[in-house]
């Protein structure tokens, strides 16, 4: 006599997946990210939005598209291969200035990881000890161009003269800096510093933000086609991505476990220690997950005018969106 | 089910009913009671430790303004900063002096971590008791920005300087004109917060209490985990009620998934939350303990229900099962079997009762037999009262019939005798008178036979012993004419067998046996008879066989009645065999006649029980 019931339930379950499903009947949109970099944390927040389901739950079918040498993030966002990318403010400031028509919707590192690294023991603790030393900063082939703009910056507004340095190319192996041949090389507080770490070196970090230099480094962008012509995709993707961004900082060995779904070293200490190191620079504690500063954007601006690498003059608002962080946290996503 | 289990279910169940009735509302109260005290204990730990919290940062932060107060940095260093320039030795020494003479002080007596000068101008830190501090600019730090102004505390955030949580004051020092010239800005000391929020008392296990910030990270480490400050995030019922700016009490599952109530409390000057939690387990553990007792104590007196239920009922029920062993031999049919009566109470009252009824019974059952064989004997009497009547109009019948035919023929035959006479015919006269006499003759034997025959039984001569081959020997010579003429073999068998009885009557047998198997000899041209006795079935058995004409099987009960002829032009009165059976009979036997059927001989059979020798 139970079977009725059962039935009964069974039919009104039935009942609700189809009206549900009547209620979304529109197949999900198809969008393509480009990473900046191979998979690894450093893209966290955007896995664990795509294995949650908060892209799904945004009506999007998110394809992820590999970075690496070689790999020019912007290109793949002007050229339309993709709809949103991982870029550094620096490229999309530069790029405008060439007339691409890329915006950033946030950013990801809310602090530089750009670090300058020397020995203990050596003195030199800040910039303004760099003088008369070796440092290992100048990218090959226009390639890691990111670690040189805010040394310049730093030496200009610390006033180190540039010719007091001996600037080396950079090498992200970090050879001649652990042989003591270099003095000060330049590394990603998310990668370099973690793999020093591991090695054993625990070496002095001078990072350009407490000198006055504030950049970001990773943002979210799209373009500007996209931003006029399909606006709600991009509140939908951004609000998914600071979603999966605010569980991953939240929960970093969980983010860890998806992390390690992707990476292409799927070493859990590793990741784990990159996982680490980035959260300060996502969650600072002062302000929300992707929040960006007027001021912040202006001075980067600045430091790459002066360096000469803006080739016609940019309205700097034009080169970030606040519209849809703006949108997505007075929705009440914290 | 049996009895027993059922008075042991149902006592058992009466029992946990009253524990349950009983033990249920003292459990809720005392639950009821532990938990107001936890509540009230949560929210007075909340309120003690946000005085706490309050008290240090106010402590803190009036050390920091009294030292920007102080007339050195009023009055003395406006000029030094002024005249800032590390490589003159003088200002290094003035450098130190500032260090040594009023900021480490502070920071020693004080809970500071690191105590530094920033700039007005452009945020540079000129002065710090961590020399790697120095030089860096904090132009865009909100402590910087308002500590120009007034005291300013800026909440825990990451400091990528230190690479660590850090939560800062910063005050101003202005000069004699009130110019803001530098903030002085101190690090408190997180380790003393954290002291604070893991102040508890030391008889809770599970107690404990940290700070969450809007960002819904942890602000605190929390007691049973590492490095959570500033690292991970919590998404609890409660943190997310208190950064809701409610202040209250819930039950939840807290950042480790255990059931918990918790206090929160949102303070806004802080922009904290402020969450106090304690494990349910550990705050309903008396009444858990009282639980344990209960359900205890219940399973103890279920279990005691259950035995006296039991073995009550067994007391109960042997006896009885007893009685019902004792009446099913009863119902078996043994109505003589005696119940056992003994014991005084209902059970002995109802076996005492069942014996009397079963006693009752009895005497009902035998005087029913009783009167039962009485109806058969009479019933058999009866019986034997409607043949003798049968029997008695049969020989009425026979007696007026076979006596009036040679009246008839005697009648018939003096007419003739007359007319002769009258005719002189004498030699018909002659033939007449022959006529006569043979009816008369017929009819004196007639009579004679039938006087023998009623005085059978009533006429009793005085026994005699006498052997089996004397009386033989007198039947056979008394018919010693029939058999010669005949010319019957007859042989005796030589049994010795003595009789006891009428001699004369016990002769008579064999004679009519003997008359009888020579009249039915039929056209046997070799006539044999033989006379014998033998011992079948434990009694003497005396037999006549012959080889003669048989008797049909349809036949053979009725030629003992009497008159009865099979053939009816047969000679002889028809009283023979009657005769042979009324002296069978009275000696207590039987005769038979076996015959394989017509033309296959006869053999009769008779027994004389009373005549054997006891």
């Amino acid at each position: 006599m139970k079977h009725p019931l059962w039935f009964g339930m069974l039919a009104m379950i039935a009942g609700l997946c189809a009206c549900s499903r009547q209620e979304a009947p529109k197949p999900p949109d198809a969008v393509t990210v480009q990473l900046k970099w191979v998979h690894q944390a450093q893209f966290a927040g955007l896995y664990v939005a795509e294995e949650k389901g908060y892209f799904a739950e945004e009506g999007l079918k998110v394809g992820f598209l590999e970075g690496g040498q070689g790999i020019d993030s912007a290109q793949a966002l002007i050229s339309g291969q993709a709809d949103f990318a991982v870029i550094t403010p620096e490229d999309i400031l530069i790029r405008r200035s060439q007339g691409a028509a890329i915006v950033s919707i946030a950013a990801i590192y809310r602090r530089s990881a750009v670090v300058y690294l020397s020995v203990p023991g050596t003195g030199i603790i800040r910039p303004s000890d760099f003088a008369g030393k070796t440092v290992a900063i100048t990218g090959r082939d226009g390639a890691v161009r990111d670690l040189e703009f805010q040394f310049y910056a730093l030496m200009k507004k610390l006033g180190v003269p540039l010719d007091a340095v001996r600037c080396l190319p950079y090498d992200p192996d970090y050879t001649a800096f652990i042989r003591g041949d270099t003095d000060i090389t330049a590394a990603f507080l998310t990668a370099g510093v973690v793999k020093l770490r591991q090695q054993g070196y625990s070496p002095n970090i001078i990072w350009p933000g407490d000198y006055g230099i504030h950049f970001y480094s990773d943002t979210l962008a799209t373009t500007e086609t996209m931003i006029t012509q399909n606006p709600d995709r991009v509140t939908r993707f951004l609000r998914a991505a600071l979603k999966g961004w605010r569980e991953a900082v939240g929960d970093p060995e969980s983010a860890v476990a998806i992390i390690l779904k992707y990476a292409i070293l799927p070493d859990f200490r590793l990741q784990t220690a990159m996982m680490d190191a980035q959260i300060p620079l996502i969650h600072t504690g002062s302000g929300p997950i992707g929040w960006m500063e007027p001021d912040i954007w202006q001075g980067m601006y600045q430091v790459l005018m002066e360096q000469g690498l803006i080739a016609a003059s940019v309205d700097v608002r034009s080169a970030y969106s606040m519209a849809f962080l703006k949108s997505i946290y007075e929705g009440g996503v914290r | 089910m049996r009895l027993s289990s059922k008075l042991a279910v149902l006592l058992t169940l009466f029992s946990f009913f009253s524990i349950v009735l009983v033990g249920y509302p003292a459990f809720e109260n005392s639950r009821r009671a532990l938990e107001q005290e936890a509540i009230h204990h949560l929210l007075s730990t909340n309120k003690s430790k946000e005085i706490q919290i309050n008290r240090w940062i106010g402590d803190l932060s009036g050390n920091l303004e009294l030292l920007a107060e102080s007339p050195f940095f009023v009055e003395e260093f406006p000029g030094e900063m002024a005249a800032h320039d590390p490589l003159v030795p003088a200002h290094r020494f003035a450098h130190r002096n500032i260090i040594a003479k009023y900021l480490k002080p502070v920071l020693e007596k004080s809970g500071f971590s690191e105590l530094f000068i920033l700039r007005a101008e452009d945020g540079r830190v000129l002065v710090s008791t961590d020399s790697v501090q120095e030089e860096k600019y904090k132009t865009n730090q909100p402590f910087f920005e308002h500590g120009k102004t007034r005291t300013f505390i800026q909440n825990v955030y990451y400091s990528m300087s230190l690479q660590q949580p850090v939560m800062t004051v910063a005050v101003p020092i202005r000069d004699r004109l009130g110019k803001a010239i530098a903030v002085l800005a101190g690090r408190f000391d997180l380790a003393d917060l954290s002291e604070i929020m893991a102040q508890r008392s030391p008889m809770k296990q599970t107690e404990e209490s940290y700070l969450v910030n809007t960002f819904n990270f942890f602000v605190t480490e929390t007691r049973f985990g590492k490095n959570f400050a500033l690292k991970k995030s919590v998404h609890t019922i409660g943190v997310i009620a208190g950064l809701k700016g409610e202040s209250g009490v819930g039950f939840y599952a807290n950042y480790r998934g255990a059931p918990v109530i918790g206090a929160y409390h949102w303070m806004p000057e802080r922009e904290l939350c402020l969450i106090t939690e304690i494990e349910q387990a550990e705050a309903f553990e008396p009444v858990a303990a009282l639980r344990k007792f209960l359900v205890m104590i219940g399973a103890l007196i279920g279990l005691m229900a259950a035995l006296v239920g039991w073995f009550s009922a067994r007391n109960v029920i042997r006896p009885l099962r007893w009685l019902v062993k004792e009446t099913e031999k009863i119902g078996s049919g043994h109505l003589e079997y005696k119940i056992q009566t003994a014991g005084r109470d209902e059970v002995g009252d109802l076996s005492r009762s069942f014996a009397q009824m079963v006693a009752r019974l009895r005497d009902t059952l035998v005087s029913r037999d009783r009167l039962a064989a009485e109806v058969a004997e009479r019933e058999r009497i009866e019986a034997s009262l409607r043949d003798k009547n049968a029997e008695m109009e049969h020989f009425i019948y026979r007696v007026s019939h076979d006596l009036k035919s040679p009246l008839v023929t005697a009648g018939a035959f003096l007419e003739y005798l007359k007319k002769d006479i009258a005719a002189q015919d004498l030699e018909r006269v002659g033939k007449d008178m022959s006529y006569i006499r043979s009816a008369v003759e017929k009819m004196d034997q007639l009579l004679g036979e039938l006087l023998e025959l009623s005085r059978i039984g009533r006429v009793v001569r005085a026994p005699v012993a006498i052997s089996f081959q004397n009386l033989v020997g007198e039947a056979l010579s008394a018919v010693a004419g029939h058999i010669a003429r005949q010319k019957v073999d007859v042989r005796v068998g030589e049994a010795d067998v003595v009789l006891h009885g009428d001699a004369f009557r016990l002769s008579e047998i064999w004679q009519n046996l003997v008359e009888n198997a020579i009249k039915y000899m039929g056209d046997q041209p070799h006539p044999s008879i033989e006379i014998g006795a033998e011992r079948r079935k434990g009694e003497m058995a005396f037999f006549v066989r012959d080889n003669g004409m048989g008797i049909k099987p349809d036949d053979q009960a009725k030629i003992f009645g009497l008159f009865q002829k099979l053939n009816s032009g047969s000679e002889g009165t028809g009283l023979g065999l009657a005769l042979v059976k009324r002296i069978v009979e009275m000696y207590g036997g039987r005769v038979w006649v076996e015959s394989e059927g017509m033309g296959q001989g006869s053999c009769f059979w008779f027994t004389l029980p009373r005549c054997e020798p006891v």
